[in-house]
């Protein structure tokens, strides 16, 4: 049983990570990783099968983070978990750094796959799903991606192919935050309804609150015959107010005041814990 | 009687070679295993072999995902589609990500024939060449295809070029391929001709041709257009004075720019780059396609022609601005028709006037005036061999005006 008020702390202190790094960067998304940082305390603290102090450890799970630009929240995790030091995070997106604006493989340890242009991670994650069952490994293929790069060809491409190849060891998470630059997902382009498009590809697909740690590992861990998407309905800037569900502040970093003031929230909804 | 076989079939041969030397090798089609000749790969390894579906995007990213967990996933499908309509799936997650992914171009050029422009790939190398961390390689047949294929299972990014047409098969069988080498199929100091891909063949012949003339063409077929052989190019520049290029893609960007852009930093010479000139294919049969887009052996001769006059008389005309300059009236053509000529520019002035009747009084099959004006009066022995080549009006007229071109732009500098 995971210790969930550790877990809770985790997602706390990864949430105060990034608003660090991203004051300190003057750049950057924000609303995304704040609002997946439940999600990312659910993997790496409990859900995956990994070893910081051995990156390309043969049997580890695969992470791969579709949509890049919100590798804050990737950075702070990976950094927490022991795979790098802590304050290395803050030389994010600075000039030879190992942070750099979007996920880069080979720069730094734990990072899987380059990612940034939006739709090619899922398709990744199927080629690795399929390679590991070539080989008859167990290792699981973790991929995240959101929900407005579903706007995107290649997206569903990979989709339709996953049930092809019974990828039951591809489990999908998808930020459902519900907000993209332009606005609001459904304005933009309407991707509802999710849950039902993905079955009727095949897949199996649930529900989650993206900001319940122990469903979010719950789901996770399921068994099943195929590919599974879990969509992790979450709030953009979750954890700080006065961005909460503004999409504003996707791709915007706060401001050193603003970064303060956050920080302030965190700290109190910690007490609380 | 040269064997004909596309460069398709050498890569289709290869990677069935390929899947039995590494078992990690596997291949991916979008719903083109024929035409691409990867239904021979899977005829053996159907294991390895995945459908992805006509969905050229999916193809390349799912095979960067296998590459990293140690696959060597060689992708298929026409170039104009792939690399064509997944440029940044290839450039993020292939050579960024650096994965050893072999992107395989099929039907690239125009020869593709009567499918038409949507077919017919003439920007794969330019999009391709210009990504980091990739290899590109164009086979001039089936045979270097084949050794392509082998090679690249040890290299990170590829990108391998291939045709549809049957094609002359007549490089070597045996041996390993050279990454990164040029060859030199032919000696010669005049003239260098590079060529890729089938059109090698084409330069073969042209060179053949002009030997009868007494010109001595260097040929360098260049099947790796990254990374690029300087040296065999730098020497050939440097023994020639001038370059001619072919190939079946568009001039920009292509193998003739990855020549020019070589020759221009280390050893600057005129380069002629044959190929497509800045414009789409369309419908036909190859032998027509190739012959309007003059990318023949004939077309080959013609353009060394030009590249001699460009590159000026050598080491037997000793000061170019003569040439420009007016002769001594002693020295003055005289045409029948009375009129007075005393210099290469009021040549071309005066043969765009003459009429034909005259023109003909002067070069026929017995003499050669304006030849032999060119040699008496200015020493230029290359224009002059040049004018026993070409013996129309027209013709004359546009290898005199070129040469004026040739000695305006040289004094000029």
């Amino acid at each position: 049983m995971p210790d969930l008020k550790h877990l809770n702390l985790m997602a706390n202190t990864i949430r105060q990570d990034v608003v660090e790094m991203l004051v300190e960067a003057g750049s950057g998304h924000t609303a995304g990783p704040l609002g997946m940082a439940d999600v990312f305390t659910a993997l790496y603290f409990d859900v995956l099968n990994h070893n910081p102090r051995k990156p390309m450890w043969k049997d580890r799970d695969y992470v791969l983070l579709s949509n890049g630009h919100i590798c804050p929240v990737l950075y702070a995790s990976l950094a927490r978990s022991g795979y790098f030091a802590k304050r290395e995070l803050m030389t994010l997106r600075k000039l030879g750094s190992r942070l750099q604006g979007h996920p880069h493989r080979g720069s730094l340890p734990g990072i899987e796959s380059t990612s940034g242009p939006l739709g090619s991670g899922i398709s990744q994650a199927v080629g690795m799903a399929i390679a590991l069952k070539m080989d008859k490994k167990k290792n699981r293929v973790f991929v995240l991606t959101s929900d407005g790069e579903h706007d995107e060809g290649n997206t569903w491409e990979a989709i339709l192919l996953a049930p092809k190849h019974k990828l039951n060891n591809l489990v999908a998470l998808m930020d459902r935050n519900h907000i993209q630059i332009d606005g609001k997902t459904e304005d933009v382009l309407g991707l509802e309804p999710l849950k039902k498009k993905y079955e009727s590809f095949n897949w199996e697909c649930e529900v989650v609150n993206g900001h319940d740690i122990k469903a979010i590992i719950k789901a996770c861990n399921k068994k099943s015959k195929k590919p599974r998407m879990i969509l992790c309905e979450t709030v953009p800037g979750k954890g700080v107010k006065f961005m909460e569900k503004k999409y504003e502040w996707h791709g915007k970093p706060p401001s050193p005041e603003e970064g303060k003031k956050a920080l302030k929230l965190l700290e109190k909804a910690r007490a609380k814990l | 009687m040269t064997d004909m076989l596309p460069t398709r079939d050498g890569f289709g041969k290869g990677l069935v070679k390929a899947g039995q030397k590494n078992k990690n090798v596997v291949a991916l089609s979008a719903d083109l295993s024929e035409s691409t000749r990867t239904h021979w790969f899977q005829a053996k390894f159907p294991k390895r072999f995945f459908e992805i579906g006509v969905a050229e995007q999916n193809l390349v990213t799912v095979a960067a995902g296998m590459a990293h967990i140690g696959k060597i996933p060689f992708t298929t499908s026409y170039a104009t589609f792939q690399p064509g309509r997944c440029v940044e799936q290839i450039r993020t997650t292939i050579a960024y990500n650096n994965q050893p992914v072999k992107i395989v171009g099929c039907h690239a050029g125009i020869s593709v024939g009567p499918d038409g422009a949507t077919h017919q790939a003439l920007e794969d190398l330019a999009w391709m060449r210009t990504m980091p961390n990739m290899n590109v390689f164009v086979p001039a047949d089936a045979n270097e295809a084949e050794k392509i294929t082998l090679a690249s299972v040890k290299l990170g990014p590829c990108y391998i070029r291939l045709g549809r047409e049957k094609t002359p098969v007549f490089t070597e069988k045996r041996g390993a391929f050279e990454v990164g080498k040029a060859h030199v199929l032919k000696a010669g100091n005049d003239v260098t001709i590079i060529g890729c891909g089938p059109q090698v063949f084409e330069a073969m012949q042209a060179a053949k041709s002009l030997e009868k003339k007494n010109i001595k063409a260097r040929v360098i077929n260049l099947p790796t257009i990254k990374p690029i052989d300087k040296k065999t190019l730098v020497k050939a520049a440097k023994d020639t004075g001038v370059v001619v290029t072919i190939e079946e893609h568009q001039t920009l960007g292509g193998m003739g720019s990855a020549v020019a852009e070589v020759l221009s930093e280390h050893y600057p010479v005129p380069i002629l780059r044959m190929g497509i000139q800045d414009c789409f294919g369309e419908s036909g049969t190859p032998d027509e396609l190739l012959t309007k887009f003059g990318l023949r052996a004939i077309d080959v001769e013609k353009a060394v022609h030009k590249a001699i006059v460009l590159r000026g008389g050598g080491s037997q005309h000793t000061d170019v601005r003569d040439g420009l300059g007016k002769v001594h009236q002693d020295l003055a053509f005289k045409f029948s028709s009375g009129h007075r000529v005393r210099s290469i520019p009021e040549m071309v002035g005066a043969l765009e006037r003459v009429p034909h009747e005259v023109f003909s009084h002067h070069v026929n099959q017995e003499k050669n005036d304006i030849k032999q004006w060119v040699q008496e009066a200015y020493g230029d022995e290359t224009l002059a061999h040049l004018l026993t080549v070409h013996t129309t009006k027209e013709e004359m007229t546009e290898i005199l005006k070129m040469r004026v071109e040739y000695l305006e732009r040289k004094a000029g500098w």
